[in-house]
């Protein structure tokens, strides 16, 4: 037990590093799993983009193109149309969509002309554009087989807008089978950024108290005492699942005080916490390793973002599974994290698949062997240590 | 002073634990976010969408059927269709077999799950396909009684695949990747995690954690002249390691970070000079020993890192929306912001407006470091 104690007072040294980081990273979660939650509420729903048009034209037929957008989507008017004052709502989302219709345009749309009638903007990345353009284009075709069908442009324009407004009307009908079950998604993705932050957190705090027992001169001093090795590593490992646990207990707390306990004292809210426990074993396992190398401070901080950013990045919790290329998912099999993500998204919902016991079971069983896989390389190491220490 | 700045060099390259972290951090990240985002080009390939067609018997169903007969061959079509009656297709529907089903009619009908939130993006793209098949009905069989004669011309017309919209991006580099976004918060982030540097300097001037500050301090040698030299030796120190990350990303992992170069690089320097002043700044502060000063530093530049969309590329704009002000204060953010308006914008007023700030926020934090250092005396070491 002398190592043991040992440990708990070493912990004492780092315990207001430990209140930091723990502290600022549980604000960080909640602020995520909030965020995350209120992300996905995408359920299906018509969408409506927020658009500005710079109508160059100024005619009838091109107030009727914005008329006919604005039937279905929301139509922004900036009063002064400067190129970066656009492009910085573009950005951040203010508006979606910039239509601009050229001078000439009404002129066009007399001599028969169509293409490149009007140019237009967007964020590559915007979905909600690519549906606008639909919108655009549906527009386009429909006053073209008007007027090609012998009507002239004032009863096209007349027609092609009561046609929209018929189309736009008919709305699109959402049955639901099966309740579903996003009442866990804000407590999901809790434990989905728990992934990040246990990791991080473990690292951060945990591994300088376990370079301190491999300081070549305590290092030294221990192994010249009468305390067998098993001792000393059963001492440091269980001060290692004990200082766990009480990380592990206040990541719990704060969840309980932030959902409350009609969320997490649930069958699915167990899942979760057991699913959590388990990474956490793998954590403590490869934390241990980690530990047991003597780095500086400033290179385990920057070891622990490497370990916690890049497998959350690509282990699902930053970017979601779906997203991921089948190259990825291939990889990503090879860590603990996708395990433990594979099942939270079970979960919590997050995926349409039903929740299997197999699967779940199976989710942590893997855990459990990379912790496993993590400790046997620990006890290798600290082997070659010792024997390096002795030559 | 050259002096000062020739020996910390000498003293940080001498800490080979820490250039090898500082030097393989961006490489190792920008690698898994290279993975991680690998699959965003594929994504946009158009995927067949299966539905169920329900045709009713009249002139309405043999259209609607021969629409998406003719949707549903090719080499890769765009819908994959099943005829049947109501019952069939709610089952289906239910199984998750099919996205939608469509009913035929004078307004052609779509009928989505629920219950299937991952294809949200497929059964929006079967609304705009069904509005403007609804579209399209309305008026051919406006033509077919207005003006039968033309009825031919303008089903010709139809088939004619015709550009009516053309794109005209705002922006300098259209064809950009949205995701590179990412790795400009990286950057901000090696840039601002330079901030250990600061530490070290903060912490080898205190006499109270070093032996080599109490050594210092009984030197005749001005301290800001100390502390100005070994800041400026720091900042290049670090900028050069990240140079490296920044040209691995670069020339190996080929994302599209070079443009306008020179006001890259100098924005780089100045995320560095602010990082860096930054740390410094931060072990000024009261008199914990070093780890928890540099414990300190990551719980202070992780956040920022989160608040410029390290974690959420949405992150900047939210805040935008609600809190703009941090944005225009946020280191992180400023950087991010920088180097997206170097590849984006066609004039750089509010990239000048970012430089300043970041020139500002440096020379801040290292006149309240120095505040919080000078003139410090010792009773007893």
């Amino acid at each position: 037990m002398l190592n043991f104690k040992t440990f708990f007072k070493i912990s004492k040294k780092y315990i207001r590093s430990c209140i930091i980081y723990v502290s600022v990273y549980i604000v960080l979660m909640l602020i995520m799993s909030s965020l995350g939650s209120s992300q996905t509420t995408d359920k299906f729903k018509a969408s409506t983009v927020d658009f500005t048009v710079l109508d160059e034209d100024q005619t009838a037929s091109s107030q009727a193109l914005i008329d006919y957008l604005s039937q279905k989507h929301n139509y922004v008017e900036y009063e002064e149309n400067n190129l970066e004052l656009l492009q910085d709502n573009l950005y951040y989302e203010n508006i979606q969509y910039v239509l601009t219709i050229p001078e000439g345009y009404e002129e066009k749309l007399l001599a028969g002309e169509t293409e490149h009638l009007v140019s237009h903007a967007m964020r590559t990345d915007s979905a909600a554009g690519y549906f606008f353009n639909e919108d655009v284009n549906a527009y386009f075709s429909t006053l073209t087989l008007y007027l090609r069908g012998g009507f002239s442009l004032d009863e096209a324009l007349t027609k092609t807008a009561s046609t929209a407004e018929e189309a736009f009307s008919s709305e699109v009908s959402v049955i639901s089978f099966e309740q579903i079950t996003n009442g866990f998604s804000k407590i999901g993705y809790y434990f989905q950024y728990y992934s990040y932050i246990l990791v991080t957190v473990m690292l951060l705090a945990m591994a300088p108290i376990l370079m301190v027992f491999h300081k070549k001169d305590l290092a030294e001093r221990i192994n010249c005492s009468s305390l067998s090795s098993r001792k000393r590593g059963f001492g440091i490992g269980l001060g290692a699942i004990c200082y766990s646990l009480l990380l592990w207990l206040v990541f719990m707390v704060a969840s309980l005080i932030s959902y409350g306990p009609g969320k997490l004292f649930t069958a699915t809210g167990f899942m979760m916490m057991l699913n959590g426990l388990a990474l956490l074993v793998v954590v403590v396992s490869l934390t241990l390793l980690i530990g047991s190398f003597d780095v500086e401070e400033h290179g385990l901080n920057l070891i622990a973002n490497t370990i916690g950013l890049g497998s959350s990045f690509i282990c699902g919790v930053f970017v979601p599974l779906w997203m991921l290329s089948d190259h990825v998912i291939a990889f990503s099999r090879f860590l603990p994290f996708y395990w433990y993500i594979n099942s939270n998204n079970m979960l919590a919902g997050f995926t349409d698949e039903a929740f299997s016991a197999t699967k779940y079971a199976q989710g942590i069983g893997i855990q459990l062997l990379f912790a496993v896989a993590f400790f046997t390389i620990y006890l290798v190491v600290s082997m070659q240590h010792k024997r390096k220490e002795l030559s | 002073m050259l002096r000062i700045i020739y020996y910390r060099w000498k003293r940080l390259i001498r800490d080979k634990a820490n250039t090898f972290w500082i030097l393989l951090f961006p490489i190792i990240l920008g690698t898994f976010f290279h993975i991680a985002f690998s699959n965003a080009a594929a994504s946009e390939n158009m995927e067949t969408i299966p539905v169920a067609v329900i045709l009713s018997d009249d002139a309405y169903g043999d259209a609607l059927q021969s629409t998406c007969d003719s949707l549903a061959t090719g080499e890769e079509p765009f819908l994959d269709v099943t005829y049947c009656d109501e019952e069939k297709a709610t089952a289906l529907l239910e199984d998750k077999e099919i996205v939608g089903m469509i009913t035929s009619g004078k307004q052609v009908t779509l009928t989505v799950s629920g219950n299937m939130t991952n294809q949200s993006m497929m059964q929006s793209i079967l609304e705009s396909f069904v509005n403007e098949y609804n579209m399209y009905q309305t008026v051919l069989i406006d033509i077919a009684e207005n003006h039968p004669e033309q009825l031919q011309t303008a089903v010709s017309e139809m088939t004619n695949d015709i550009e009516y919209n053309e794109t005209a991006s705002l922006s300098r580099n259209p064809d950009q990747n949205p995701l590179t976004q990412y790795f400009y918060n990286l950057l901000a982030m090696t840039c601002l995690f330079t901030a250990v540097g600061g530490v070290s300097v903060a912490c080898d001037n205190q006499a109270n954690l070093s032996d080599l500050a109490m050594r210092r301090s009984i030197s005749p040698t001005h301290k800001l002249k100390t502390i100005v030299g070994e800041l400026i030796a720091s900042v290049l120190y670090e900028f050069v390691f990240n140079l490296v990350g920044f040209a691995y990303l670069a020339l190996v992992l080929k994302i599209d970070l070079t443009s306008r170069l020179p006001l890259t690089l100098l924005t780089m320097f100045l995320g560095c000079a602010v990082g860096t002043t930054l740390g410094f700044c931060i072990g000024c502060i009261g008199r914990m020993d070093r780890g928890s000063k540099q414990g300190l530093v990551f719980a202070v530049t992780m956040p920022l890192c989160f608040l410029s969309g390290l974690m959420f590329g949405n992150m900047m704009i939210l805040i935008e929306n609600h809190v703009p002000i941090l944005n225009r204060i946020n280191p992180a953010s400023l950087l991010t912001d920088c180097f997206y308006r170097l590849s984006q914008y066609h004039t750089l007023t509010r990239y000048a407006c970012n430089m300043i700030t970041l020139v500002i926020l440096s020379i801040a934090f290292c006149l309240l470091g120095f505040f919080m250092t000078r003139r410090k005396k010792y009773a007893q070491l």
